[in-house]
């Protein structure tokens, strides 16, 4: 026996220690050989469990695509084929639909056997399993109308099966349908990537956007330079996740190569800022040439290493096309900077003569539904000889789960203090339940009053409870220096 | 003097007469945090068990070797070494119950019973007592969650489920407050999911609990005073 009672405590301390980590680093070594020799075969709970039993193979080669539909942004997030007898005869898609703020909706649908691009809207899932239902509360709406396309009484169609309640997230969750559908009619035909996923010239520009329209009054415009004849088609507005607006033109630029024939080259490219800095953005090629340096150079003016007014800059090894180029950019660039509206310019519309910025102090305030604050204010001369004002502010409630949601907007007023009329609003920050626009609107118009106090009940009554008393914020402080 | 208790006393004592929830009150922690769902609660009443059985062995085992001034880290490196072998063990064979009890499993390894009963048994008790007194204080902790988890998941959910922590059997909801299928019925009180509800169930067992020893203890007393008296009267003839 051991006296010393300091070398006994370490001794037997240690020989306890060595033994636990003994037997833990045996189980451990153990334990890590059963789990790589036992591997799950199975997929993910949620893809499995739209078919119990099943054998489904993840898409190795996929990688997660975006796509904007109707009412959002569709991520297809992982895909999965069912394997029957070693043949592939449907797919499993895992999607996330969301607008770029919270509400999001995820799901996965199962979709088996041929179908065809001619008869897409026959083409039915064969289950829809929902992970996150959208909005809070209202997810039983949506798991409903899952059931329903799925049992055939509801459709995924079109929004006609949409009903009230969470409508937002029942149309993102169609629109996710849709998509997956579109690319499951491809897949299962042989194409990898259906028509929806191919992104868009203007999808390629900014990555990641949340819609693009084209200006259907937008007449095109065609020129003819000493090295090219161009024509620019089509103007679109793009809005992007963070709300802001920028243009893009498609267009074709034709021009003489070396030896005597007619190359053209079509490109969109989009272009953003005031008539004072415009930038090019990016461009996509939708058209190219074999011999295509030119676009070294449209990549330094997009960085802003090389300036459009510098001529000598086209000399890339392909002059003639990147002269060609540059003319149709410039065409564009004249287009964008004629077109150029600041943003009191489009709400006052003809009456805008010009703005400026006041000497204001933040006006703060808190209501029984929110906290405001009136940041900046603009004077904005009209063309009857009056000025109007133009507000930055922000707004910020409880929504129905707790969370602080805030809105941004810009605002702008006219008429006499008797008569302070709300001109035009445009969002910078906007929250998923929307529906106070509509209520904006129609205060906008007249057709619906400030002091009307339940024309909140918008099917968003939170959010406009809380804008309404930022409009009242608003006009007091417009009446007040009218006043002054 | 005292007199030892029987092997089957140190086994069922643990169960209902010293019941390390309902009457020691300890280990209420996981007791509360682990008890929302009742296949959670039969899951972890498995892996204290194993623990604690394991652990009173082993310190029953080597309590003449020991020293004194080290026993409370050599106790501590023991229980960790079985709660680690848990761990290991859960995550591999049943990891759907490992991240449903997340945190608590770990921290078995600072569970007051557990040290408790290496303290205050198995470090003067033979093996076989220790692990007697470790198997019914891990069965009877096991009953006592599961009894809370059951209130509070047929309150809670209205449902009990089934299979959806030990996957191996198969997953069946049963329907009791709520839950029948193309009927929007429901009597379940998500309170009772919360750690309030938690709380409030303890409580109420806790007190039921009491009632009972009281009335045990009232019924013992009064047995008692009757046999003192039938004595006495018994002296005077």
């Amino acid at each position: 026996m051991i006296k010393n009672i300091y070398l006994r405590c370490a001794l037997v301390l240690s020989c306890i220690c060595v033994g636990s980590a003994v037997l833990i680093g045996g189980l451990h070594t153990a334990t890590d050989y059963y789990k790589e020799t036992h591997k799950s075969t199975e997929a993910p709970a949620e893809i499995q469990s739209l078919k119990p039993g099943a054998t489904f193979e993840e898409v190795a080669d996929f990688s997660p695509i975006s796509s904007t539909e109707s009412s959002t942004k569709v991520t297809i997030t992982a895909v999965y084929a069912l394997k029957e007898g070693g043949q592939t005869t449907g797919y499993a898609y895992k999607l996330n639909c969301s607008k770029p703020v919270k509400t999001d909706v995820e799901f996965t649908v199962l979709f088996e056997g041929p179908a065809q691009a001619a008869n897409i809207n026959a083409v039915k899932p064969s289950n829809i399993n929902i992970m996150v239902g959208g909005d809070s509360g209202y997810d039983g709406n949506i798991i409903k109308l899952a059931d329903g396309i799925v049992e055939g009484s509801a459709t995924a169609n079109d929004y006609s099966s949409v009903v009230s309640g969470g409508t937002k997230s029942q149309k993102f969750f169609i629109d996710g349908v849709q998509a997956a559908r579109k690319d499951y009619v491809a897949r299962i035909n042989g194409q990898t990537g259906g028509p929806t996923v191919e992104k868009t010239p203007i999808e390629k520009i900014y990555g990641d956007l949340y819609k693009s329209n084209v200006e259907d009054e937008f007449t095109a415009i065609k020129g003819d330079t000493t090295h090219c004849s161009y024509e620019i088609t089509n103007r679109y507005t793009v809005t992007l996740t963070d709300s802001t607006v920028t243009k893009a033109y498609a267009g074709t630029t034709s021009f003489q190569d070396p030896e005597g024939e007619t190359d053209v080259v079509k490109i969109v490219a989009a272009f953003s800022g005031d008539k004072a800095s415009v930038k090019l953005d990016g461009y996509s090629v939708t058209k190219d040439i074999s011999w295509n340096d030119y676009k070294s150079y449209l990549d330094g003016v997009s960085k802003g290493t090389t300036s459009l007014e510098d001529e000598n800059a086209v000399h890339t090894g392909s002059t003639l096309s990147t002269n060609a180029i540059r003319d149709l950019i410039i065409g564009m660039r004249a287009d964008y900077i004629a077109n150029y509206k600041t943003v009191l310019e489009e709400m006052y519309g003809t009456s805008y003569v010009s703005e400026s910025v006041d000497e204001y102090a933040a006006v703060k305030g808190d209501t029984s539904h929110c906290s405001y604050e009136l940041t900046k204010r603009y004077s904005v001369e009209l063309s009857d000889g009056t000025t109007g004002k133009a507000y930055e502010a922000t707004t910020s409630f409880k929504d129905p789960e707790g969370e602080t949601d805030v809105i941004k907007l810009i605002a702008a007023w006219s008429g006499d203090a008797a008569n302070a009329k709300l001109v035009g609003y445009k969002l910078t920050k906007n929250i998923s339940w929307d529906d106070y626009k509509g209520y904006i609107s129609n205060v906008a118009s007249g057709t619906t009053s400030l002091e009307d106090e339940s024309a909140v009940h918008t099917g968003s009554t939170l959010s406009t409870n809380a804008i309404r008393d930022l409009l009242l914020a608003m006009r007091t402080d417009y009446i007040a220096s009218k006043n002054a | 003097m005292d007199q030892k208790p029987s092997k089957l006393r140190v086994f069922l004592d643990p169960l209902f007469k010293a019941n390390p929830l309902f009457v020691m009150v300890l280990g209420t922690c996981p007791a509360l945090a682990v008890t929302t769902s009742f296949e959670s609660a039969i899951g972890m009443g498995i892996l204290f068990t194993f623990v604690i059985f394991f652990s009173n062995l082993i310190i029953s085992l080597l309590r003449k070797i020991i020293p004194d001034e080290i026993r409370t880290p050599c106790y501590i490196v023991v229980i960790a070494t079985f709660v680690t072998v848990v761990k290991l063990l859960s995550s591999t064979f049943l990891p759907e119950l490992y991240s449903s009890l997340g945190v608590f499993v770990s921290l078995l390894v600072v569970n007051c019973i557990v040290l408790g009963r290496a303290e205050a048994f198995a470090s003067q008790n033979t093996v076989v007592d220790s692990m007697l007194d470790g198997l019914g204080n891990g069965v009877g902790y096991t009953w006592a969650i599961a009894a809370i988890a059951l209130v509070r998941e047929v309150l809670g959910a209205g449902t009990l489920t089934f299979g959806k922590v030990f996957t191996f059997i198969p997953k069946v909801t049963l329907p009791i407050l709520s839950g029948y299928t193309g009927s929007d019925f429901s009597l379940a009180m998500p309170l009772f999911k919360s750690s309030a509800g938690g709380f409030l169930v303890l409580g109420f067992a806790l007190a039921i609990i009491a009632a009972i020893n009281n009335y045990k203890d009232k019924k013992a007393k009064e047995k008692a005073r009757a046999e003192r008296a039938a004595a006495a009267k018994g002296g005077n003839n």
